[in-house]
């Protein structure tokens, strides 16, 4: 189960950028090709983030299609089933994007205002 | 509780029957060698915390997507003021930097790895065993085996007369680079010519993980069927090799050669494609001869 060892990594990645101050909304861009499951991910967090800053944080699971350039008339097309061009019917594009797998942000409790506040 | 693979939490890594942590190894800078040695117990606890927590899991899931999902988008004001903080980072970050340091210790020694990647029975064992018989010079040859849980594996490639390091992962469905790191302290990196790393058998989970290979082969067997490419693109997309084996079954199995190669091509335009029989002794001089090269061309790339 890798997404365990990955969701391990985004804990530790979130709750070392916000060590203090508990994390309401982790924002996660995931690829088409990442080989990353969603749901999987979902299933491992609550566990993970048991007693950490990222605790009861909300994940918001950006998805990134698969872009494709395609390697004879360059045409940029999203990935389909038979990664072809739509155009020239070439096959094998570069993939562009989609395979990336990122922490984008997290929304944290604000302290500056409740200093401000008080 | 992975659908995928079958696989559970991560156990305890084991390399060659020992606490991963226990393992010297030249790439791993220990925090600091004081009379405490109980590190590992951190990680033990960890995992112990992980296997309890476990069932609740299912339970506590589906509410908390529902109520999460909503209040959310709406009602800022009415809750804590809150700071958005950009991070744009990798999550395979930690992985990555550690495979990098890998590839760097491996290429000051011009070591060639592969990192050979497949399902559960694609015949991985038998077509590295056979590999290391062929290239001969096997005192040359280092296997890095990762297996849940049986070495079985290891003990084969042993009899062949490589050094073979077994990690044995517990449940986790892949190996990563500091285990990688961790399992060169058993072997002498510098009497060495290849390195093959035998990976857990799976086709989704290892091909996230860069080892610091120099490179990447998967492994498609005849029995498997043609479209494997299509269905786990991510570890077909990321190989440098795809080969296809047991090709003496391929009458046998219906293997579509044809549709197959396309669909490596469609997913993969830049791999090298080898077709072998290890059993059979078929298309094996191709693929040694391809070893060959690329071990001499790092030779000759460090003594010029």
């Amino acid at each position: 189960m890798h997404e365990l060892a990955i969701t391990q990594n985004i804990v530790a990645l979130v709750v070392n950028a916000s060590p203090h101050r508990p994390i309401k909304v982790i924002t996660l861009k995931v690829g088409e090709l990442s080989g990353v499951q969603e749901e999987a991910i979902r299933f491992c967090f609550d566990v993970v983030s048991k007693r950490t800053m990222a605790e009861g944080a909300r994940l918001d699971i950006v998805p990134v299609p698969a872009l494709l350039r395609c390697r004879k008339c360059f045409l940029e097309f999203l990935l389909n089933d038979k990664w072809a061009c739509p155009s020239c019917a070439a096959i094998g594009g570069d993939v562009l994007s989609g395979k990336e797998f990122f922490v984008e942000s997290i929304e944290v409790e604000d302290e500056r205002e409740e200093n401000a506040l008080g | 509780m992975c659908e995928e693979c079958g696989c559970g939490l991560p156990g305890p890594t084991r390399i060659d029957g020992k606490p991963a942590a226990d393992v010297v190894s030249p790439l791993i800078v220990e925090p600091k060698p004081s009379g405490n040695l109980h590190h590992e117990h951190v990680h033990e606890h960890t995992h112990g915390d992980h296997t309890h927590e476990h069932p609740h899991v299912h339970d506590h899931d589906h509410p908390h997507t529902h109520t999460h999902e909503h209040p959310h988008g709406h009602d800022h004001e009415d809750e804590t003021p809150r700071q958005t903080i950009q991070l744009h980072q990798s999550v395979f970050a930690a992985n990555d930097r550690l495979a990098e340091r890998n590839r760097g210790f491996f290429s000051a020694l011009g070591l060639l790895v592969l990192n050979v990647l497949s399902s559960p029975g694609s015949g991985k064992t038998t077509l590295v065993q056979k590999t290391i018989e062929k290239l001969g010079q096997p005192d040359r040859i280092g296997v890095i085996v990762g297996d849940l849980e049986t070495d079985n594996d290891a003990r084969r490639l042993r009899a062949s007369g490589a050094n073979v390091v077994q990690i044995t992962t517990g449940t986790l469905c892949h190996l990563d680079a500091e285990m990688i790191a961790r399992a060169m302290g058993n072997l002498n990196a510098r009497e060495l010519d290849m390195l093959f790393i035998e990976n857990v058998g799976n086709l989704v989970c290892p091909s996230s993980f860069d080892l610091g290979e120099g490179v990447r082969i998967a492994i498609l067997s005849v029995t498997e069927g043609e479209d494997k490419p299509l269905k786990y693109p991510p570890l077909f997309h990321s190989a440098d090799v795809v080969i296809i084996s047991k090709s003496d079954l391929a009458v046998a199995a219906e293997f579509d050669r044809e549709t197959a190669l396309l669909n490596i091509t469609r997913v993969n335009p830049r791999a090298r494609v080898f077709e072998v029989s290890a059993k059979k002794d078929q298309g094996m001089d191709a693929w040694c001869d391809y070893l060959k090269e690329l071990r001499a061309a790092l030779g000759a790339a460090l003594h010029p």
